[in-house]
């Protein structure tokens, strides 16, 4: 029999061989050679489903879309987790609300961590912060976190809030101010010109991904907390930033799948 | 977690909206790009199918992840793009036939650095074939049906695209250097 032709044998790298192809293959060293960088290209090709890349477009230009097709809503009101008017038939569990603290003290944790190391990183310092700081970081995240939720902050008479959709209005302003501060970090990060940039921006990925899914937790138990909201977009927001950013220092070729 | 955005989503909440769009963005934008193949073709069609993803949204019924809901459409809006821009491309070549010389075959001139690159360099009709079945997953009788060919024509396309990507790929299947004559390494039968 003569060697399969390299359609066959590209046919081959999934398919079954006749019988009497399988006996070539098994005489034929360059043929059952070609099967396998067949099959090796077909890996190759399967791991290709598994690749990511920043974004083709930007979320301004698309939302400007979206509103042209009333698609997003400018009257939109979000849920408010405090509701007038209405009386629980029961009151919450008190250990589920200690743990719902938990969890916004533990996604706070992880967002003043993971920003403190983007700081760090365009500052040109080491990205894992040390013992002290964790400890110094983790006790004013808790003291912040617990103010938050205490009832008692709404009378505060200093606060500069008059009310829950006051405050409201402006944690959204500041997430939208955040978001642009963000973005303008990104556009100025020195980090870019380092050699290691790569390794910085996936070691950057890795914590927002981790700070992501601790914030989605959270939400899972409170979708409509204004704060785990917050943290949950900002961390998106910045994800997305650093997804760029890898992208802009690869070289070409290179394939973006995990991190 | 996608249940509760996506209801805010649906009620028009843009941070919903851009919720989503950063979680899904990387892969479904990856999937456009591997099937158009050109970027600035990619970023338009991206723009087109992230709209109608979202407009689709109250027809989502949970039954698969969001992410695999949002690839299906992403992968049939991308294609009936493609469509219409082969169409309009097309027509323009019909127009220019006696006075363009169009280079088909670029494979002998380099070898590829990645399946992208080298995918890039197949017909557009085999680049889709091999896109759908050998990185999306699609059956054949899946791609007859969406690119309006027999099952059997989408295999041929298929196995003659992974024979010439096997070429323009020698040195990275078989662990050679880029610069080897992929003639030498890759036996054509």
């Amino acid at each position: 029999m003569s060697h399969l032709s390299s359609e066959r044998l590209a046919e081959l790298a999934d398919g079954e061989p006749t019988v009497a192809e399988a006996e070539h293959l098994a005489a034929c060293a360059i043929c059952a050679a070609e099967r396998s960088a067949h099959r090796r290209l077909l890996s190759m090709a399967l791991d290709e489903r598994d690749r990511i890349a920043p974004p083709l477009t930007e979320w301004s230009t698309l939302a400007a879309k979206l509103r042209e097709q009333r698609i997003i809503a400018d009257d939109y009101v979000a849920p408010s987790t405090v509701e007038t008017g209405v009386v629980p038939i029961a009151k919450p569990r008190p250990h589920r609300r200690a743990w719902l603290v938990g969890l916004r003290v533990a996604a706070g944790l992880v967002f003043a961590v993971g920003f403190g190391a983007l700081g760090r990183m365009s500052a040109g310092a080491s990205v894992a912060p040390s013992g002290k700081e964790m400890t110094t970081l983790a006790s004013r995240v808790f003291r912040g976190s617990a103010e938050k939720v205490m009832p008692s902050v709404f009378g505060d008479p200093t606060s500069p809030f008059s009310s829950v959709e006051d405050a409201l209005a402006t944690l959204e302003t500041s997430q939208r101010n955040y978001d642009r501060a963000v973005a303008f970090i990104a556009a100025h990060d020195s980090t870019v010109q380092s050699p290691d940039a790569g390794d910085v921006f996936r070691t950057r990925l890795a914590a927002l991904d981790e700070m992501a899914e601790t914030s989605r937790q959270a939400l899972s138990v409170a979708p409509a907390d204004p704060v785990l909201n917050q943290y949950y977009l900002s961390t998106l927001g910045a994800r997305e930033v650093t997804l760029r950013q890898l992208g802009s220092v690869l070289p070409p070729g290179t394939r973006l799948t995990r991190f | 977690m996608d249940q509760v955005l996506i209801q805010r989503a649906i009620e028009g909440d843009e941070r919903a909206l851009q919720a989503l769009w950063s979680q899904h963005s990387p892969h479904i934008d990856a999937v456009i790009r591997r099937l158009v193949g050109d970027p600035d073709l990619a970023a338009d069609v991206a723009q087109e199918v992230w709209i109608q993803i979202f407009r689709a949204l109250p027809s989502y019924r949970g039954e698969s992840q969001f992410g695999t809901w949002a690839h299906r459409i992403a992968v049939n809006r991308t294609l009936n793009a493609l469509r219409r821009t082969r169409r309009i491309a097309k027509s323009e070549a019909d127009i220019e036939d006696d006075t363009v010389a169009v280079e088909h075959d670029s494979e002998r001139a380099l070898l590829a650095a990645s399946i992208e690159e080298a995918a890039n360099r197949l017909s557009p009709g085999a680049r889709t074939v091999f896109m759908m079945h050998d990185v999306e997953g699609y059956t054949h009788e899946e791609i007859a049906r969406e690119l309006g060919i027999t099952p059997g024509g989408s295999k041929s396309q298929l196995f003659k695209a992974r024979a010439k990507l096997r070429r323009l790929l020698a040195h990275v299947v078989d662990g050679l250097t880029p610069d080897t004559d992929p003639e030498n390494v890759a036996p054509v039968f």
